[in-house]
């Protein structure tokens, strides 16, 4: 299988309830990856063991706080994952796939890409100073930062609150995640 | 007949949190100016009450996103006071690297990306990419290398988690701090390159007669410690703050309105401030570029403020450099103390300016009282009162006109409404009183 470049898989979240999603699909990657594909970086405290890196040079996992974040880490980016927790919608699949180019992040309004507004307005992360998910994307693509193919992993959930747990249902739709996520990079990297 | 005009802004933009803007008119006189804080208020005083003393960094840094080192900052130099800490000098110098790095972030992502935009025309950071690419990636790089200062140092870029009571949990490894210096080379041009470049914008002409404050130091440009200082003689010990400002209550905000106490009067806080009263403490390329691109001090224009953050990130990196070229690993990173029963207050320099803290501790390390007055709070008055001035100058049959330029003006301020920022959504409401008498 060919080799698809620098790969960054930024979870997206909050420590409330089903906001969650994000971060568990960053962590269960790490944590199943171990011994089987290379990580080559992990910044954040609560993930990765120190074992799981240098397997693979070109696969980075991290959480975000905020969207801006993912601003910082897009530098020699081949492919970017957004995994993130969405509202919940009727039935059964609780978990979704979009892939976008980065040339229809650079002004959707005007393109009215009605798929890429759905899935990104679809996204529980916030930002600040009013940089949504969809805005920092927007940017990076203006810039010329946004690498060439986004994979945006929407996992739904139904509570967000302060103190919410995260629900059943949630954490198996981001376990899947994981996994889909983990075969992908396999395909590509192996 | 005069009419009553009233001009509000839902939800300002491009600013950190939620706030609107309410402005009354009777004909073109301006009757009221009320900058609304209406998020709601979070009550980190009373959370702080009760919990051990060492959890205050973590729980006051996520008082804001963007300046979390102003409040750990300000909360461990007003705890060691209590405690009878002294930290030692590489603690010292650390912090301040730590300060740097926000400092960097905060004004690179405010220069480039929030204020920048009203000297074009254009709504958001995003418009203003596509016409200047170059200087918008060069400034979202410079907020980058601020974020990644903070990382090595505090553990993570956005509420760190290295800072303690008494120094830092774990000092960074040399290695870890001199790969930071290529690209801290790199980010000292580059604030070269940005502050000459903002300083070619238009500025309005608008120069205010205000009190200025900020924190001043003998020997160095004001981070962590000083007197407390202004551009009308006042010089005063951090101790001396509560007896010298006043927080008030004012019905349409949840936030406190900061004012001195002699006068009731209204003052200014932030990097123009700081610049006014500290320029020569800046460091040589920072004043050789101030030079170069006519900076004058005092300066009065709030708008100008941009030029003073450029020169503030400029000193940051160059300060950076000196103490990452510096650095060994030192021992021990963290000063031990005992708990005892005391008090102690800080003021610090946040990226918007002046910040105060206050806190009482039990002999068991309880906090026993917590008081917290950040800069926007401070500004608050300062920005209604520039606006009765600033609107005459602006208004127009047009409000959604007026009120963008409202909004330039509260924007310059770079105001935190959750600590308390965000945009300025326009609803106007006109009207005509049948009497003739303002409403």
């Amino acid at each position: 299988m060919s080799h698809s470049g620098k790969v960054l898989v930024a979870g997206l979240g909050s420590p409330h309830g089903d906001d969650q999603a994000g971060w568990l699909v960053a962590e269960l990657l790490l944590k199943k990856a171990s011994g089987t594909l290379g990580v080559s970086e992990a910044q954040d405290e609560n993930l990765m063991p120190e074992s799981s890196r240098h397997l693979f040079q070109d696969v980075v996992v991290r959480r975000a706080l905020i969207p801006l974040d993912v601003l910082d880490w897009l530098e020699g980016v081949d492919v970017l994952h957004i995994c993130d927790a969405c509202e919940s919608t009727p039935g059964y699949w609780k978990l979704h796939r979009s892939t976008f180019e980065a040339d229809r992040f650079v002004n959707p309004n005007a393109t009215g890409d009605v798929a890429l507004h759905s899935t990104l307005n679809s996204l529980r992360c916030r930002g600040s100073h009013n940089f949504e998910l969809p805005d920092v994307l927007r940017l990076a693509a203006t810039t010329r930062l946004l690498p060439k193919r986004v994979i945006v992993w929407a996992i739904e959930g139904t509570c967000f609150h302060p103190e919410d747990v995260l629900s059943d249902m949630t954490r198996n739709a981001a376990l899947q995640a994981a996994d889909e996520i983990l075969k992908e990079l396999r395909l590509s990297h192996a | 007949m005069a009419q009553t005009r009233t001009i509000k802004v839902e939800a300002l933009t491009r600013v950190e949190g939620e706030g609107g803007l309410h402005v009354r008119l009777n004909g073109n006189a301006i009757e009221e100016v009320q900058l609304s804080i209406y998020e709601p208020p979070r009550f980190f005083e009373g959370f702080l009450r009760g919990r051990p003393l060492e959890e205050v960094p973590d729980i006051t840094a996520r008082i804001c996103g963007i300046c979390p080192v102003a409040y750990q900052m300000s909360a461990v130099h007003a705890l060691e006071l209590a405690l009878g800490v002294s930290i030692s000098p590489e603690i010292r110098r650390l912090r301040r690297l730590l300060y740097c790095g926000e400092w960097i972030e905060s004004h690179g992502l405010h220069m480039h990306l929030l204020q920048a935009p009203d000297f074009f025309n254009v709504a958001s950071g995003i418009e203003l990419a596509a016409r200047f690419p170059h200087e918008v990636t060069r400034g979202l790089k410079l907020k980058k290398q601020g974020n990644e200062l903070l990382e090595v140092l505090g553990g993570r870029a956005i509420h760190p988690i290295n800072v303690a009571v008494g120094g830092f949990y774990r000092a960074p490894q040399k290695d870890e701090m001199q790969k930071l210096i290529p690209a801290f080379e790199w980010g000292l041009q580059a604030a070269i390159d940005a502050t000459r470049w903002v300083a070619g914008f238009e500025f309005p002409d608008f120069e205010r007669h205000y009190e200025m404050i900020s924190v001043c130091h003998p020997d160095e440009y004001p981070m962590n410690e000083g007197r407390i200082v202004s551009t009308s003689g006042l010089s005063i010990d951090v101790s001396e703050y509560e007896e010298t400002f006043a927080e008030h209550h004012v019905a349409h905000s949840t936030a406190l309105h900061s004012l001195r106490t002699s006068d009731q009067s209204s003052y200014h806080v932030g990097p123009l401030a700081r610049v006014n009263l500290n320029r020569e403490k800046l460091c040589e390329t920072s004043r050789r570029v101030a030079d170069e691109v006519g900076f004058i001090t005092p300066c009065f224009n709030p708008f100008k403020a941009i030029i003073a953050r450029g020169l503030e990130v400029i000193h940051a990196f160059d300060e950076a450099l000196t103490i990452l070229r510096d650095y060994k690993p030192f021992k021990p990173s963290r000063i031990p103390y005992e708990h005892r029963a005391g008090e102690g207050c800080a003021a610090t320099e946040a990226p918007r300016g002046l910040i105060y803290h206050r806190y009482q501790v039990d002999d068991q390390g309880k906090v026993v009282l917590a008081k917290i007055v950040p800069p926007t709070s401070q500004n608050q008055r300062q920005i209604e009162l520039d606006l009765v001035d600033w609107l005459p100058r602006v208004l127009c049959d047009d409000d959604q006109r007026t009120a963008d330029e409202c909004e330039r003006l509260i924007r310059s301020y770079d105001p935190c409404i959750s600590c308390s920022t965000h945009f300025l959504k326009l609803t106007v409401d006109r009207g005509g009183s049948s009497d003739g008498e303002p409403r």
